[in-house]
């Protein structure tokens, strides 16, 4: 189901001095949603996240809430708030204080009103205990979840969050994540987070949004971004993936027969692929399953390699194994009743292959082998 | 060990050279300010509370008002002056700022005594100033600009601008800006950021401004005898003059410590003041 659509960014671009950081940008931001932009640094989406706060105007397009065009109102009068990536806190104020700033800009509650609510603010984040304590006295974590009160306490219509949590340790990052997405689901105020952590992305968000060179690669639901990547952009930068570079030896309505290192393999042809095309496979890891040589009578239609290293990972076991075109691909084995031992040496001679379907195919435009 | 051992004569050589030419010269001066003299001795060994007795005098207070009144006004003046220079020149980017550094340095290149003389040739009444007005038809005849009290506050202000603007600056600098981004997101306004956010986050560099600037105000003494005349005398001309002209050196003494012990009060006034790390900061 749609959600309503609350803000339209139309053709956006901006430059810095003759540098583009934003090319063409639309986007349609739904209600209630988590939307996440994604992308290495670099890509503009820090920028793009700042043109919404109303940090930055674009030098083309328009920013629209409700259909009402705001590209030129300024972030004061704008009903966005953000939750700066170092928090921005206010130093000489107390946590109260910080939390209550903004409620004292709008100059239409009064004293008891900006207490009540800025104490509810707190105990979202349950942080009411702390109210007296300046910014410099807590932990990291709280410092975050103050930045957070500062910001919802004004029930913005868009939360916006720049990389909030890549200043805090691994466990707690993971918590926060959790916390995070439940604070957005009870408040039902819309997210938009910025992040460069593919799996931060992939965790919370209802849609992603992946960004490189001031361009959208893909908007997606995680589940479609991972698993249906538009272009090879996406699917390297979102988790791991093997990319076999090839071309169609013969393509019929349903079926694709191609070559990697010397093995035939038939596919599904689900986009009309030609003969002669030349195409990127997309394989994951883990959809990818090794046998040893011995386990296996026919070897027809699997590839054949070398393992080359073995990295135990807890609850995977990651194969390096080098085909006989002397590619490199990795491979995720799982622990699970079928191999509980698993069990590879280095050099072993190994067979591959993956369920039929599982892949992506992409087509290689560029012709890049 | 070697290291430490270095230290430990680095810290002394340090001490050794605070009580030879600090400590000792001011217990001399405090010793003094307990004698007597007559016009064949600059002293006399003979214990007397008369040097302080003398502060009681209404033309001693009249002195100590007027200097007082000249370190305020300087301190509010270049404070006025000094905010927004330092905020403009922090807020400059790359050789632009290190122009307006280097403009604010070079006058240090010069003894403040030859830049006084030169505001004199500016000032004085054929001077530089009244012959541009007088030749631009804006004035008829030279007006009275020297040996005035305005005259001396302008030459005060000048050269204690910058003691003001370098901590202002030095402050400003260190500002962190994703404060004034946070603040705006708020719905803060620019007076409500400028005296919410500011303001309060300046307060150290402002009141290390106004210590370096209010402190001196009080005892330059050649600029009033230069750009004031004998019209003015304030605490640091009185000083000079009994030590030098009067020959009275318990007197010229007693008005030291008082003036000491006056300025020792604004810098305990200022750390009552001043909590925690606006201290250490001014340190």
């Amino acid at each position: 189901m749609m959600k309503p659509v609350v803000v339209t960014l139309k053709n956006i671009s901006k430059y810095f001095d003759d540098h583009c950081v934003l090319n063409d940008i639309n986007l349609e931001i739904q209600h209630g949603e988590f939307l996440t932009l994604l992308g290495p640094s670099g890509c503009g989406k820090t920028t793009l996240l700042r043109l919404l706060a109303g940090f930055e105007t674009p030098d083309q397009g328009s920013l629209f809430v409700n259909q009402k065009n705001i590209t030129q109102i300024p972030p004061e009068e704008r009903l966005f708030n953000m939750v700066f990536q170092s928090y921005a806190l206010f130093p000489h104020m107390s946590v109260f204080e910080n939390v209550a700033f903004g409620l004292e800009c709008e100059k239409k509650f009064t004293k008891a009103q900006i207490q009540e609510k800025t104490l509810a603010a707190l105990q979202r984040v349950k942080l009411a205990h702390l109210a007296n304590r300046k910014p410099n006295q807590l932990s990291g974590g709280q410092q975050q979840r103050v930045a957070i009160a500062r910001a919802i306490v004004k029930e913005p219509l868009i939360l916006l969050l720049d990389e909030p949590l890549s200043a805090l340790d691994y466990s707690l990052r993971v918590a926060m994540r959790i916390e995070l997405k439940e604070l957005q689901r009870r408040l039902g105020i819309t997210f938009v987070f910025v992040t460069h952590d593919q799996e931060e992305a992939l965790s919370m968000s209802d849609r992603i949004v992946v960004m490189n060179e001031g361009m959208i690669e893909q908007i997606g639901a995680p589940r479609d971004v991972y698993e249906e990547p538009k272009n090879l952009y996406v699917a390297e930068f979102i988790g791991e993936a093997n990319i076999f570079k090839t071309e169609v030896i013969s393509a019929s309505d349903k079926k694709l027969t191609i070559n990697i290192a010397d093995s035939h393999l038939i596919l599904n042809n689900n986009k009309n692929f030609k003969t002669g095309d030349k195409i990127n496979i997309v394989v994951r890891p883990e959809d990818l399953k090794v046998w040893g040589r011995g386990e296996i009578k026919d070897e027809e239609d699997m590839l054949a390699g070398r393992v080359e290293e073995v990295i135990y990972k807890g609850s995977t076991v990651d194969l390096i194994v080098k085909l006989s075109n002397g590619q490199r691909i990795s491979a995720s084995e799982f622990f699970d009743e079928d191999d509980e031992n698993l069990e590879y040496e280095k050099g072993e001679m190994v067979l591959v292959r993956w369920m039929t379907g599982w892949e992506v195919i992409l087509p290689n435009e560029n012709n890049e082998v | 060990m070697k290291i430490m051992k270095f230290k430990y004569f680095s810290i002394n050589l340090i001490s050794l050279w605070l009580i030879a030419l600090a400590t000792i010269p001011l217990l001399l001066i405090l010793i003094t300010s307990f004698l007597a003299h007559d016009d064949s001795h600059l002293i006399l060994w003979h214990f007397t509370l008369s040097n302080y007795v003398y502060f009681f005098h209404p033309i001693y207070f009249k002195i100590l008002w007027l200097s007082l009144k000249l370190s305020v006004n300087c301190t509010i003046l270049c404070l006025l002056i000094g905010y927004p220079a330092a905020f403009i020149i922090a807020r400059s980017h790359g050789s632009l700022k290190n122009l307006f550094l280097l403009l604010m340095i070079i006058p240090f290149w010069t003894s403040s005594l030859i830049r006084t003389y030169a505001i004199l040739t500016i000032l004085k009444t054929k001077g530089l100033l009244n012959s541009a007005l007088l030749a631009l038809g804006i004035i008829h005849h030279p007006i009275q600009l020297i040996y005035t009290n305005t005259a001396v506050l302008v030459a005060v202000v000048y050269n204690l601008l910058p003691f003001m603007i370098f901590p202002l600056y030095s402050n400003i600098e260190k500002l962190d800006t994703r404060l004034l981004d946070a603040a705006r997101d708020l719905g803060a306004g620019k007076i409500k950021i400028f005296k919410a956010i500011i303001l309060p986050l300046t307060m150290p560099g402002i009141m290390a401004g106004t210590l370096l600037v209010f402190l001196p105000a009080m005892t330059l003494f050649y600029i009033p005898v230069l750009v004031g005349g004998a019209k003015s005398l304030l605490l640091g001309n009185l000083v000079e003059s009994q030590f030098l002209e009067m020959h009275n050196w318990p007197g010229g003494a007693a008005t030291s410590i008082v003036l000491t012990l006056f300025m020792l009060l604004l810098i305990f006034i200022y750390t009552r003041f001043a909590r925690g790390k606006q201290r250490q900061e001014l340190l």
